[in-house]
């Protein structure tokens, strides 16, 4: 039976190349958006998830976001002596670069070892090859005993032992302003299965003290942090308790992993949170949740608007080739066999579709992932961000839903196929043409459309992100699916003065929609759907990016700003300053301000939120200076240096359920601390929601002096100016860097284009899959059309006559899909904005319609329908008018 | 072997009733080569749609080698057009995309025989009709008579009880259409093979052995054809 289906179906796309090519691009780049969603989703996933839980090693996770965990929690829990648990074995992972390695960004980790440990003949579970006795020079010596010592992996130590010039050179970490002299002992190579792999191939491995107060150095940062050693243990404990990322619990075989949680939990307190790795997941879903989600509905889209031009065009193969079917039918071909041959055609194109969108969905997602490479990279530890090649899983997805959408949409045409009656076929006497067909297509629409309202309505009940995001894809399949029905409205509607104001040409295309709403309605659904995602995405971004670059404008209002590494990192607290830059900045002549921030990111109600802490008043000061305009967000600033108080973003307030007067708490490093919010302000940081926190109130509440930038107002801000130079020096001195405000709002601006430009790839995708439906449906209108162009040509019309009326039923086509895409856009623009993105992120937009944009939309969806159109036009002018007439 | 009994059919073109045949009562034996005659309209290719399982009748009863057709399921229906019977349409009704031996293959095919075994049968056939060396060549490299053998050799592929012909020279010349009438009057089988012929030429029916008029859907007359049989 295989070789009948391979005869009948592989022998009539060959025929039909050129439909069958339009139908595997169609499919193809719906795979692709597909591939390319889920690769870089799993890529932000893993990436996220390496910095929330690197260094996976326990069952239990005890933690308390960038805050950390106090040292003491850990000797509390031994104390304890909990039933079931083998070993707690606290963290530190932070990320440091390498200045004598070309700055090479490297992962410092912390974990607890003896002098014994760093040395060759003590335990030795990493398999550090010992590459030097480390008594062999007093500096060494002095390294030991200040535990200076590190093992590093392999890379570091190749690069290290080229780059340094004798052979007591240290290497040299920095942290931010800070830096390190260390002594490599060894090296480790990390195999693909070692817990290190996840860190990238650059890990320095320290004493965990060590770590600790390297990266949370405390309120004498440069002098403790150089001194070390074992003697300065007990002093540092007593004025800042040590803390450590994170705190992994490892159970005995066997263990209740339930019972060691609430024991763990009693012994710990409000100290910080005990989780399991599949609650702590959910960490990593709240932070890349967003994005997931975007470019997941971005692909359903895509494949939702392929499976339609598919169905179409397979609907149209089956009434191209009813006679076909006919002729089977009259020699013996079952139901069933006519049926299971339109399925393997259809499974061919599945199949050929998913093997080209595979790798076309790898290569677009590196694309969109190198657009953002810094940025992203700046979020994660490892900055290594790898797509990588499709998973298995991926490639089995891939297939099943190229597959899946041909056969899927070949499903109600090939059932049409076997329900034709053998001698109306043969005899080519038209089909019944179905009233239940009708009856069901409408009934159809309606309960998609009714369904995916009521999951809308109720998404409150249901489970998070179903019913809002669920139910907008259902409506959408539903509207989709009933835009034959209103294509034939729309036209209906519009026909009578067509047929007044359109030249002959024009007016035969026209009668053509009429006659034929299933087959181009569906084109112009799909059309339509492409110009609503793109008309859609302009409009939130409109929305979004008017508000946001007029408060960006109003906050970055400072002549300079210092920071260690790049602007991409500067927002976060990857490359903290010591505070002491502040006062030294401030010392120079010329200087009206200096206001230091410090970004941190706590848990709080479940979630991963923004902690800005701000010298308010100077900020305020120094702003106010600059733009009188927004003084009520200034002086809620100057606000903050009340004892405890905090001012919450509007976001925070909408999303936690919060308002002036409700108090906030936060993990301290002694203890839960709490916060009282003074009032909202509006900010568009974090999608969390952000905490504002007086700088100096912050430092002493979490004992963390460090900033992450500082915001300089100058006097003379022009380039040359004497104090713009002295500032220049003191970073340069310090490895820092500085930027002035047109470079850091047009790095932000760029940063924001760029993100809706991500946004759009995505969507043109949906955009170009709908255009190739325009060109299967007008190449399959000129074969149905085929009678009466060559009666055209037969009467007298001219190539170019024929040419226009291919051409005019294309515009046609493009003008009903634009207007339907507008129409579905705007309520679509109001529902992003006003129920998901307000959901989501707390942001409120007021809704702006993106009339410009939106003639651009409408320009190029015209512009495609005329050339999508251009290849059947050249089609139909080639049609012999003797075989035009005589064909059925 | 095919018996029509008080057979009617009526359909709907649009709103209106058609009402293609009337009560028609007509048995058909195995060797004889019946002609049916009418003018357009006249409801002779609904007779014979009728005879061949294409189509079930509104009342009355069709049988085929005793089975009564309307008591069979689709798919039992299909199965005796594929094994039992054969057809010859007037446009010739092949499959553009397929080579004569693999039209000609097509009801061994659909009936799961390995395609190395039915394209040696479906040659074997082809060679009956005289079209050996064209075996290869796609439709459109036909001309007409060469097409209607193709098709006669896909109705005789599977040695059917009977072979039914719809208009078969129909969109042929005169010369071509006496072989291929030549070719269909050697068909029938006493006691086993019968031919119908649905036409509107008098001359195409002088190669039956027997000629039933039809007349608005209503058997007019039925007779043996009178005097000699044209030669080729």
């Amino acid at each position: 039976m295989i070789a009948l289906y391979r005869l009948l179906s592989l022998r009539y796309l060959w025929h039909r190349w050129d439909r069958a090519a339009l139908i595997v691009a169609s499919i193809a780049l719906g795979v692709a958006t597909l591939v390319s969603s889920r690769v870089l989703n799993q890529c932000l996933e893993r990436a996220a998830d390496q910095s929330l839980t690197p260094v996976r090693v326990g069952d239990l996770f005890v933690g308390n976001g960038e805050f950390g965990v106090a040292r003491s929690v850990v000797d509390d829990l031994r104390a304890a002596s909990i039933p079931g648990v083998a070993a707690f074995q606290p963290l530190v992972v932070e990320r440091v670069t390498l200045p004598g390695l070309g700055n090479r960004v490297c992962v410092l980790l912390g974990v607890e070892l003896t002098p014994n440990s760093l040395q060759a003949g003590g335990p030795n579970p990493l398999g550090v090859r010992f590459t030097r006795t480390l008594a062999d020079s007093p500096a060494a010596a002095l390294m030991v005993i200040s535990r200076r010592v590190v093992i590093v992996s392999k890379s570091v130590h190749d690069g290290w032992a080229a780059a340094r010039k004798s052979p007591t050179e240290p290497l040299t970490l920095k942290f931010g302003s800070q830096r390190l002299d260390c002594l490599p002992a060894g090296y480790f190579e990390l195999g693909e299965k070692s817990p290190l792999a996840t860190l990238g191939d650059a890990v320095v491995g320290m004493e965990l003290a060590s770590a600790a107060r390297f990266a949370r150095p405390g309120p004498t940062p440069g002098t403790m942090a150089a001194a070390g050693g074992v003697a300065a243990d007990a002093l540092w404990e007593a004025v800042v308790p040590l803390r450590v990322n994170r705190v992994d619990v490892v159970l005995q075989t066997g263990a209740d992993r339930d019972a060691v949680q609430a024991a763990v939990r009693a012994v710990v307190g409000s100290r910080a949170e005990v989780r399991t790795p599949e609650a702590h997941a959910q960490s990593t879903q709240e932070i890349v949740g967003g994005i997931q989600i975007a470019f997941t509905l971005c692909s359903a889209a895509a494949m939702v608007v392929g499976l339609f031009l598919v169905y179409n065009a397979l609907a149209v193969t089956v009434a191209e080739r009813r006679h076909d079917i006919g002729i089977l039918r009259s020699i013996g071909a079952t139901r069933r066999q006519v049926v299971v041959l339109f399925g393997v055609m259809a499974f061919a194109l599945g199949l050929l579709g998913a093997a080209l969108g595979v790798p076309a969905g790898a290569l677009l997602a590196r694309l969109i992932l190198g657009q953002f490479r810094e940025e992203l990279g700046a979020l994660f530890l490892n900055p290594d961000l790898n797509p990588g090649i499709p998973s298995l899983s991926t490639v089995f997805y891939a297939a099943l839903a190229g597959v899946g959408t041909a056969v899927s949409a070949a499903v109600i045409p090939a059932i049409q196929a076997a329900t034709q009656d053998p001698a109306d076929a043969v005899r080519r006497v038209p089909g019944a043409g179905g009233g239940w067909w009708a009856l069901a297509h409408k009934a159809a629409c309606l309960a998609l459309v009714s369904g995916g309202v009521g999951m809308v309505l109720a998404r409150h009940e249901l489970p998070h992100r179903v019913g809002a995001f669920g139910g907008m894809m259902t409506a959408l399949v539903g509207l989709l699916l009933a835009a034959p029905i209103l294509v034939g409205l729309m036209v209906r509607l519009v026909h009578p003065v067509l047929r007044r104001v359109l030249p002959i040409e024009a007016r035969l295309a026209a009668d053509n929609l009429l006659r034929a709403p299933g087959r181009t309605g569906v084109v112009i659904g799909a059309l339509g759907a492409g110009v609503a995602v793109i008309f859609q995405t302009a409009g939130v971004g409109l929305s979004n990016e008017v508000p946001v670059v007029q408060w960006l404008d109003e906050v970055i209002q400072a002549d300079r700003f210092l920071f260690g590494g790049s602007l991409a990192e500067a927002t976060s607290s990857q490359t903290p300053l010591d505070p002491q830059l502040l006062a030294d900045a401030r010392r120079i002549p010329g200087v009206e301000g200096v206001v230091g921030l410090r970004y941190v990111r706590p848990e709080y109600n479940g979630t991963l939120v923004f902690l800005v802490a701000i010298d308010g008043t100077a900020y305020a000061e120094g702003n106010a200076r600059r733009a009188p305009g927004n003084r009520e967000g200034l002086d809620k600033l100057r606000t903050l240096t009340r004892p405890n108080a905090i001012l919450v973003s509007d976001n925070f307030a909408r999303l936690h359920d919060k308002k002036p007067g409700d108090t906030v708490t936060l993990p301290g490093p002694r203890g839960p601390v709490e916060l009282r919010i003074l009032d909202t302000l509006r900010d568009y940081s974090w999608s969390r929601g952000t905490i504002f926190i007086d700088r100096t109130v912050y430092a002493a509440l979490f004992q963390d002096p460090l900033v992450d930038i500082a915001h300089v107002y100058l006097a003379d801000p022009s380039p040359d100016s004497a104090a713009g130079k002295a500032l220049g020096e003191l970073v340069d001195r310090r490895g820092l860097i500085v930027q002035d405000r047109v470079t850091v709002r047009k790095f932000l601006a760029d940063l924001i284009d760029r993100v809706y430009v991500l946004a759009f790839v995505q969507q043109i995708v949906v955009g170009i899959v709908a255009s190739l439906g325009v060109v299967t449906a007008l190449l399959i209108s000129v074969l149905q059309r085929k009678r009466e162009l060559g009666l055209l040509l037969a009467v007298g019309a001219t190539p170019g006559q024929v040419i226009r009326s291919v051409l005019a039923e294309a515009l046609l086509m493009g003008v009903f899909g634009t207007v339907l895409g507008i129409l579905i856009g705007l309520p679509m623009e109001w529902y992003v904005l006003r129920v998901v993105l307000l959901e989501e992120s707390g942001f409120l937009f007021e809704m702006l319609v993106p009339w410009r944009q939106g003639l651009a939309i409408a320009a190029g969806a015209l512009a495609v329908a005329a050339l999508a159109g251009l290849l059947p036009a050249y089609r139909a002018v080639r049609t012999r008018i003797t075989d035009a007439i005589a064909y059925e | 072997m095919i018996e029509l009994i008080d057979t009617t059919k009526t359909y709907y073109q649009g709103r209106r009733v058609v009402s293609a045949v009337r009560g028609v009562s007509l048995a058909v034996q195995g060797g004889e080569f019946v002609a049916i005659m009418g003018p357009s309209g006249s409801g002779k290719s609904t007779l014979m749609h009728l005879m061949g399982a294409l189509d079930t009748p509104t009342s009355g009863r069709a049988v085929f080698q005793g089975q009564d057709l309307q008591s069979l399921s689709d798919t039992a229906r299909s199965l005796l057009r594929r094994n039992r019977i054969g057809f010859v349409f007037q446009a010739f009704n092949l499959l553009p995309t397929l080579t004569a031996a693999e039209n000609v293959a097509l009801p061994l095919l659909l009936g799961g025989a390995p395609r190395r075994e039915t394209l040696s049968r479906a040659r074997a056939s082809l060679e009956r009709v005289g079209l050996g060396e064209r075996a290869d060549h796609f439709p459109e490299e036909m001309s007409g008579g060469e097409m209607q053998r193709v098709a006669v050799a896909r109705a005789l592929v599977t040695s059917p009880d009977a072979v039914l012909c719809d208009e078969p020279t129909g969109n042929l010349d005169s010369v071509t259409s006496r072989e291929i009438l030549t070719l269909l009057a050697g068909l029938p089988e006493p006691g086993r093979r019968a031919v119908v012929m649905v036409t509107h030429d008098a001359n195409a029916a002088q190669y039956g052995t027997r000629i039933v008029r039809i007349r608005d859907g209503l058997v007019e007359s039925d007779g043996p054809v009178v005097g000699p049989r044209p030669t080729a």
